[in-house]
């Protein structure tokens, strides 16, 4: 599972997990809903017009009802590949993840089935942190940009899009950072003395 | 060059019964590879056994229910 996964150290604790907000996800399910719904509505768009041309004389609603079965079937079809397309985008969400611990932060992006990036930064390292909150929904909802920067190396793979609660996790993050410098420094003055 | 039309025999009849078991087996196939990808994905990485077993779980029985009914349809 994840944790044998990122291999935390002897007596590294997971202080938070953090995935996108639900209302990303909400946002999949209302799209593939309409995706699955769309050849139905076709249908019955289908069905009024042919029942309203003036050849409905040779092609009538029993030219369709003889294929009901086969229109079920492919309709049936539609729906299980889209089960598959909402199944995709709920891996995406569940294993795309921040892990705050409280010696460092993995960030896990998974990129379809067979892409995943996985980098961490130690605390330590913490430099500073920007958020971003932009839009009507995103600032009612509470959800934004997040971007850590490090020293001495690429924060490229630190942005996460449509982190819940941006502030919250900024401070979270930040107040990590400084406990963990205060145990460094008082490791560091005692190796001193 | 053959310059005599096509016998009817050497055209493949398939009947719609007969396509749409193929396209059934094909779609059994395509969800098969794609469960078992799902379920490693979910339970290899997932950070809660038992909220990645109910989700796999979950989404293998509705995929079993659509491809059930798809065969009851071609059956009767």
């Amino acid at each position: 599972m994840l944790v044998e996964q990122i291999k935390l150290e002897a007596d590294e604790k997971i202080i938070k997990i953090v995935r996108k907000h639900w209302f990303v996800m909400c946002m999949f399910i209302i799209g593939d809903l309409l995706l699955t719904l769309l050849p139905l509505i076709g249908y019955f768009i289908l069905s009024k017009l042919i029942a309203e041309l003036p050849v409905n004389q040779f092609v009538t609603m029993n030219s369709f009802s003889e294929f009901t079965g086969t229109i079920w079937f492919f309709y049936l079809a539609w729906i299980l590949l889209m089960w598959m397309h909402f199944t995709n985008h709920i891996t995406d969400y569940y294993l795309d993840l921040w892990v705050i611990t409280d010696r460092r932060i993995v960030a896990i992006d998974q990129r379809g089935f067979f892409r995943r990036h996985l980098s961490s930064f130690r605390l330590e390292r913490l430099q500073d942190m920007n958020i971003e909150i932009s839009g009507i929904i995103p600032t009612l909802l509470n959800y934004g940009f997040i971007e850590a920067q490090t020293a001495g190396g690429s924060n490229e793979e630190f942005k996460a899009k449509n982190m819940p609660d941006p502030r919250g996790l900024k401070s979270l993050i930040i107040h990590q950072a400084d406990e963990r410098q205060k145990v460094t420094q008082y490791r560091h003055d005692q190796a001193g003395l | 060059m053959p310059t005599n039309p096509l016998a009817p025999d050497t055209f493949i009849s398939v009947s719609l019964d007969q396509f749409l078991t193929l396209v059934f087996l094909f779609l059994v196939l395509v969800f098969a590879i794609h469960s078992a990808i799902v379920a490693y994905h979910w339970l290899t990485y997932g950070h809660s056994k038992s909220q990645a077993f109910l989700g796999t779980m979950l989404h293998i029985g509705i995929g079993v229910v659509i491809l059930l009914i798809m065969g009851s349809i071609i059956i009767f």
